[in-house]
């Protein structure tokens, strides 16, 4: 199912500008809208977006509160279906994929990072990590290997047992995407990952964004802060569920994101 | 994938300790009373079952027909129906026709009274000391009356334990003399106890020689309230029913037995009177506490479907890293199946160990059937009652679920 061929050359025309155009693109979205009805008024928070995403980017969708990015994302994420237009992940057509499918894909292929880390309460980092890898049905002796492994790969070796209570709002995040990269996911979609960090915290988190997008991983971050999309080698801004921009940055890397510049940000972690 | 699910179940409960205890203890009462009352009309059952085979089972009981119908008023009664001579030609038949003993019963009601205490005993019989054999009844302080006694129509009495005590409370009642309906009599003997309360109280009973009674009490060639009659043996009772059908049939000139006007009663009829009776309370004492363990299994919904709502979040989740329906479902059925089972093996202890608490009448009695049907039904409804609140959880959308604050 995944990774099945496109069967749809249409999809090669819609390649963005920015795209190096030979290599197939991880995520192309036609004239893809969304509508939410709130009582009588209708919100269009995705407005015709077209957007292809190639593999091994590392792309900020940005824009201010409203402006329909956190939509795009569930949408990017198979969390939520387009009322219109296409989205093809991986040469899959998402919109023709069961409920029990698209858990499949977000299983295996997606991995999440959210704002608020979003671990499971009163369980430890270890076996929140383990958690897709239940899901996915791998055997126990297996998912221990893999998600120490991933724990350690974020710095969290000493941390397996720790509760994500007892852990820092950084250490918390970094739990978070240890759980997004246990089943080596193809791509890494982030919600406002370095929303509820403060700016040490910000700058390993996104290190370690650049990190896995150097080894080859897609990565997708949604975020209003123009400090986080300094490490993007590309940036879309929207706009009214518009796509408004879109630049691609060149020797991302050498840009010094200046985190250290920001004024101290206060801790804001959920109770 | 089992045990990942119980290990979270587990968790989950154990993180609302409280509201888990409460949960399983509508289920804890639901079991244990359904065990609790099962057992208590076991016992009860058991019981009398117990005392009418203590009668023998040998023992046939014959009445005037409409005896225990409502269709009987005094002012219709014929000729004498159940007399003397019947017994003597019941006797007459002896062995032969199965018979060991007839026994003439005089009913009459009674009321006794000493030193101003006054009690009216459910049971009288004027009778022979063949009553005692026939009923498998002794006298164990005292002594009974002897044949001597009888010819005389001595006026003395034996009494049961609960007349005795009725009358004379804790004095020695032995020697005393009580007025039985205004005549005075000499209690001499007590009859052993026999055990089972309330209405069954077989110790509710004065004996008084037959000559006596009907002397003082009844008048003379009264009609016969009953008449015992004790087969040789079991195997030979249906003979002896036979036996003394024919021979009242005789005695009565009748010539259709459906126009017999008498009755025979023997044990097994009683008995089966008093199981389908039993069976009824039984039923019925299921029925309530089935509707509480029921009431048990809401209260487990009630709660499962609270504690979907609290973690919507975590479904949430679960569902963006993966989970499928079934991870869900399963989840969520598995949390209420761990405390239903556990609030039922809860109440299966304190079902059988209540029921371990006797009372003198009879010892509730713990079946093996009843404490399975109760578990098994409260795992049914943490099933039946869990798997809507599952469903419910597995089938939000993820995005609304992760929204969810």
């Amino acid at each position: 199912m995944i990774g099945a061929p496109a069967g749809d050359p249409a999809l090669a025309r819609d390649s963005t500008p920015g795209t190096d155009g030979h290599r197939r693109p991880m995520i192309a979205l036609r004239e893809v809208g969304k509508t939410f009805h709130l009582g009588d008024t209708a919100v269009h928070a995705l407005r015709d977006v077209t957007l292809a995403v190639r593999e091994g980017d590392l792309l900020a969708i940005m824009g201010p509160s409203g402006s329909g990015k956190s939509t795009l994302m569930n949408i990017i994420g198979c969390l939520d279906l387009p009322d219109h237009g296409r989205y093809v992940l991986e040469g899959v057509d998402v919109r023709r994929l069961t409920e029990s499918e698209q858990a499949s894909i977000r299983n295996r292929r997606i991995g999440f990072v959210f704002q608020g880390f979003n671990l499971i309460a009163r369980t430890p980092a270890l076996e929140n990590v383990e958690l897709p890898l239940v899901y996915a049905g791998v055997a126990r002796r297996e998912r221990r290997r893999l998600a120490t492994e991933a724990l350690e790969s974020v710095g969290l070796g000493d941390r397996l047992d720790h509760q994500p209570s007892e852990l820092s709002g950084g250490q918390q995040q970094r739990v978070a995407i240890a759980r997004a990269i246990v089943t080596d996911p193809a791509l890494l979609l982030a919600d406002e990952p370095t929303g509820a960090l403060d700016s040490v915290s910000t700058a390993s988190v996104l290190e370690l964004f650049s990190e896995l997008n150097a080894q080859g991983r897609t990565v997708v971050l949604i975020t209003h802060e123009e400090e986080v999309s300094r490490y993007a080698k590309r940036v879309v801004r929207l706009h009214d569920g518009r796509v408004v921009s879109d630049e691609r940055r060149t020797g991302a890397y050498d840009v010094p994101p200046g985190l250290a510049a920001r004024t101290a940000h206060t801790e804001a972690l959920p109770a | 994938m089992i045990r990942d699910s119980a290990r979270i179940a587990v968790r989950a409960i154990l993180g609302n300790r409280l509201r888990s205890a409460l949960t399983m203890l509508g289920l804890i009462i639901g079991v244990s009373s359904v065990i609790i009352l099962l057992a208590v009309g076991r016992g009860a059952q058991g019981a009398i079952a117990g005392e009418l085979e203590d009668l023998g089972t040998n023992v046939l009981t014959v009445l005037r027909r409409g005896e225990v119908g409502p269709n009987q008023t005094g002012t219709q009664s014929r000729d004498i129906e159940l007399s003397l001579d019947d017994v003597q030609a019941l006797q007459d038949r002896g062995a032969g026709g199965g018979i060991l003993r007839a026994v003439p019963v005089l009913n009459t009601g009674v009321t006794l009274t000493w030193r101003g205490a006054t009690y009216a005993p459910s049971s009288f019989a004027g009778t022979t000391l063949d009553y005692l054999a026939a009923q498998n009844v002794r006298v164990d302080a005292g002594r009974a009356w002897d044949a001597e006694d009888e010819r005389r129509r001595e006026r003395v009495v034996i009494l049961g334990r609960t007349v005795s005590r009725e009358l004379f409370g804790s004095e020695n009642p032995l020697g005393q003399r009580i007025s039985v309906n205004g005549r005075r009599f000499e209690v001499i003997g007590l009859l052993k106890a026999q055990g089972g309360g309330g209405p069954f109280d077989e110790d509710d009973v004065i004996l008084v020689p037959f000559g006596a009674a009907e002397s003082n009490l009844t008048g003379t060639g009264a009609e016969l309230g009953q008449i015992l009659v004790q087969a040789t043996s079991q195997e030979t009772t249906t003979l002896a029913e036979t036996t003394t059908r024919e021979t009242l049939l005789a005695e009565h000139d009748i010539e259709d037995p459906g126009e017999a006007d008498f009755q025979i009663f023997n044990q097994a009829q009683i008995r089966a009177v008093a199981d389908t009776t039993f069976g009824l309370l039984r039923l019925l004492l299921g029925a309530v506490a089935g509707i509480s363990l029921l009431v048990g299994g809401i209260g487990v919904m009630n709660i499962m479907l609270v504690t979907v709502s609290e973690r919507t979040r975590e479904i949430g989740i679960r569902k963006a890293i993966g989970a499928q329906r079934i991870h869900i479902v399963g989840q969520f059925l598995l949390e209420a199946l761990m405390l239903s089972s556990l609030g039922g093996l809860i109440g299966v202890a304190v079902g059988v160990g209540v029921a371990q608490i006797g009372t003198e009448a009879f010892q509730p009695v713990v079946t093996w059937t009843s404490v399975l049907v109760a578990f098994g039904v409260s795992m049914l409804v943490g099933l039946f009652f869990g798997s809507y609140p599952a469903n419910r959880a597995a089938s939000m959308r993820p995005i609304d679920a992760l929204r969810f604050e």
